[in-house]
């Protein structure tokens, strides 16, 4: 891995990974990392387990 | 997060309230904390533990939690409690837990009343204290410094150098993971395992026998690896308590009134990790043995092969039949000229021409000149590798035959102190050392059963990831099939992009604490040409030179204890700058304070002096338990313009120390 110090290229080198996704999966990715971000602590397994299913069956349609 | 003021209460041996406010300022954040041995040192991190975590290490036990003079003072049907309250600001609020037993004497007997209360409050705008709702009362510290981290935060300064240990590897990156967030990840990929499970149990209603049994056999897969998942967690759990078991054991036999026992242990831990260095070095020789024969023995095979061609090729040459002393290139070269190397011309059908033309049949073709010259080359070289090839695997071998004697040796010196401690006239220290060589034993086995669990796990992923894929091609029929499918598809493509970001976040973590734990080490070092690093399988290592070859060194006590430092002080360092950190919301870190109990313990004037100088430079805030015994001229010459708190741990008056013995404490600075 090449030496990557500064947070723009770690932006840099983490769009290169997203980039291999289309915008929907990407899209769908970052919603659920914010929903665990924000409320995962309060929430139980079965919830957010729950939360995802609902979202890729939405993503799905 | 800034621990603002300690306050205790009846605790151990700390009689009635005692307040710690600790220093936090920018350049003055070391707080002290002084005391001869016996004093109460272990009960200073321990009051820590139990009110933020609700436990408390050996030698301590919780049943004796209320102070022994407070005990012997109350009165028939009198109450009193033993409690410890912490203040703490995070974020810019500050909170205050506390936990607290109550005690009440029923005739000659002082039982608790109640259940142990554990409360938090934190101040409004106006600054009034609010109740926060608790539900889970031993966890709720968990938020701001995780239960199983509390070791990097709250420590026993003579006992981190395990970090600079083989052993230290899975803390290490665990500790990684959690302190910068990482842990997010890892359970978005639980989960979305989880959605795909369930979405694989959706299919199979709609899809034929066939795809029937190919989704069960997926959901059996699943099944096995959550359960294996579950017993690695169990097992690392029953791992992680034998280890804290054999700390303590170990600081039995290290702290022994005996100076015989004090040594023997001193010089068994360093046989093991002579042992360790040994060991290492026996499996890279292994494994150079293995990659030897692996690739060059297939020459030794066709050794016969080689010398009957280069035979024949050598007999061809002395025959001067190979290489051919004229080239086609060269009789070309001349008819393009028209001249001969005699000078004369070579019209076209000249005699002279013709006569050259000739030549060109009986010249070498450059292709079997070319063939003859790289075929003999390689027969040279094969023949020199065969002879090296011999050489370097005797080499091996003796190596391989030194290194396992002094394996031997050490084990032999290893086993003859268990023998001596084992077989003491002190009850005390054969209790010990049998209790040491048992958690020994369990700890191996453990790590045995985790690393077969561990390989099975990988079998159990590879073939799930077949499965995946087979459930991908499937093709299937109709709306409502077409609709599950897609479902496990997305849930597919989340895992494994969730997967790629988590490997490259733990990467670059790592490459940057690299470089930190360099630095930091620098600052601390007695031998100039020590490095530290953390290498890709997160094993901190200290080496003479920056090349990825250099082998692991064999570490002082010293050493190992910096090396932990440097680790520790790094990764606050890198967690506070990650509180900035937008690269992606949820992997923030954290501003995380330092509390070491004797960092100070045998190490060398020199490593004394550079702990003492640097340690403040670890965390915003330092917190320092300190025994007499290990402070010194050189300790305070270098941490005192630092230090913004001192405090003194002091036995109680005469009269009331006869009725229970008890630590009183007073603000020196």
């Amino acid at each position: 891995m090449a030496d990557v110090t500064t947070q723009i290229d770690q932006q840099e080198e983490l769009n290169k990974i997203l980039s291999e996704y289309d915008t929907k999966t990407r899209d769908l990715y970052n919603d659920i990392l914010k929903l665990y971000s924000e409320q995962g602590l309060q929430m139980s397994k079965a919830a957010m387990i729950g939360e995802i299913k609902d979202k890729v069956k939405e993503a799905a349609k | 997060m800034i621990i603002k003021r300690l306050t205790t209460n009846n605790f151990f041996r700390f009689y009635g309230r005692h307040d710690f406010d600790f220093a936090h300022g920018k350049d003055l954040n070391i707080t002290v904390i002084r005391g001869e041995n016996g004093k109460g040192k272990t009960t200073i991190l321990n009051a820590f533990y139990w009110c933020l975590y609700g436990d408390v290490t050996l030698p301590l036990y919780i049943e004796k939690i209320f102070n022994e003079l407070a005990e012997h003072n109350l009165t028939d049907g009198e109450s009193n409690t033993a409690f410890v309250e912490i203040v703490i600001e995070e974020k810019g609020h500050e909170y205050t837990l506390k936990r607290q037993r109550t005690f009440t004497r029923r005739g000659d007997a002082v039982v608790m009343f109640g259940d142990e209360d554990f409360s938090v409050f934190y101040k409004d705008m106006a600054g009034n204290p609010v109740p926060v709702l608790i539900k889970d009362k031993r966890h709720y510290f968990d938020r701001f410094i995780p239960q199983n981290l509390r070791g990097f935060f709250f420590f026993d300064g003579e006992r981190i150098d395990r970090l600079a240990k083989v052993d230290g590897r899975a803390e290490i990156r665990q500790a990684i993971l959690d302190i910068l967030g990482l842990t997010t990840l890892d359970k978005l990929k639980e989960f979305f395992d989880r959605t795909k499970r369930d979405f694989n149990t959706e299919q199979k209603q709609f899809g034929s026998e066939d795809q029937r049994l190919l989704n069960e056999g997926y959901e059996l897969l699943c099944s096995r690896r959550d359960k294996l998942i579950d017993e690695i967690d169990h097992l690392k759990d029953q791992q992680r308590t034998a280890n804290e078991n054999l700390a303590v054991t170990e600081r039995f036999l290290e702290t022994h009134n005996s100076e015989i026992v004090k040594s023997q242990q001193s010089l068994r831990k360093s046989l093991e990790m002579a042992l360790l260095s040994i060991e290492k070095q026996i499996i890279e020789k292994q494994k150079a043995k293995v990659e030897l024969v692996t690739k060059k023995f297939k020459n030794n095979l066709a050794a016969a092969s080689y010398e009957s061609a280069f035979e024949y090729l050598e007999a061809k040459r002395e025959r001067g039949e190979l290489p051919s002393d004229i080239k086609e290139q060269f009789i070309d070269d001349l008819l393009t000229k028209g001249e001969c190397i005699c000078g004369r011309p070579l019209s076209k059908d000249s005699p002279e021409c013709l006569a050259v033309m000739a030549k060109k049949s009986q010249a070498g073709r450059n292709e079997l000149d070319d063939a003859y010259h790289r075929l003999t080359a390689f027969i040279k070289v094969q023949r020199v590798e065969i002879t090296a090839f011999y050489t370097t695997y005797h080499n091996i071998n003796s190596e391989l035959y030194d290194l396992q004697r002094e394996k031997d040796e050490r084990e032999r010196q290893i086993k003859e102190i268990r023998d001596k401690l084992k077989n003491s006239n002190e009850e005390d220290i054969a209790r010990n050392e049998t209790l040491r060589e048992q958690l020994k034993a369990d700890i191996d086995g453990y790590k045995e059963a985790v690393i077969r669990a561990q390989i099975e796990l990988e079998a159990q992923e590879k073939q799930i990831t077949q499965k995946e894929a087979e459930i991908r091609r499937m093709e299937i029929k109709g709306e409502q099939a077409e609709a599950v499918k897609r479902r496990f598809d997305i849930a597919q493509q989340l895992a494994e992009l969730n997967d790629k970001i988590r490997a490259y976040f733990i990467e670059i973590t790592r490459t940057n604490l690299d470089k930190r734990i360099r630095n930091v080490f620098d600052t601390m070092k007695e031998k100039e040409y020590r490095y530290a690093r953390l290498t890709k399988d997160f094993i901190l290592e200290i080496t003479n030179d920056l090349s990825d070859t250099d082998d692991n060194r064999i570490l002082s006590t010293g050493e190992g204890q910096i090396a932990s430092l440097a680790f520790i002080g790094s990764l606050v360092s890198y967690a506070r700058e990650k509180l900035d950190d937008t690269l992606l919301s949820d992997f923030s870190g954290g501003d995380f304070p330092i509390v070491m109990d004797s960092p100070f313990g045998n190490l060398s004037g020199g490593h004394k002096a550079n702990i003492a100088r640097e340690i403040g430079n670890l965390a915003t805030q330092v917190i320092v338990i300190v025994s007499d015994e290990q402070w010194s001229s050189v300790v305070e010459e270098n941490i005192s313009p630092r230090v913004g708190a001192l405090y003194r741990m002091e036995d109680g008056t005469d009269d009331k120390q006869s009725v229970g013995e008890h630590t009183v404490v007073k603000k020196v600075k």
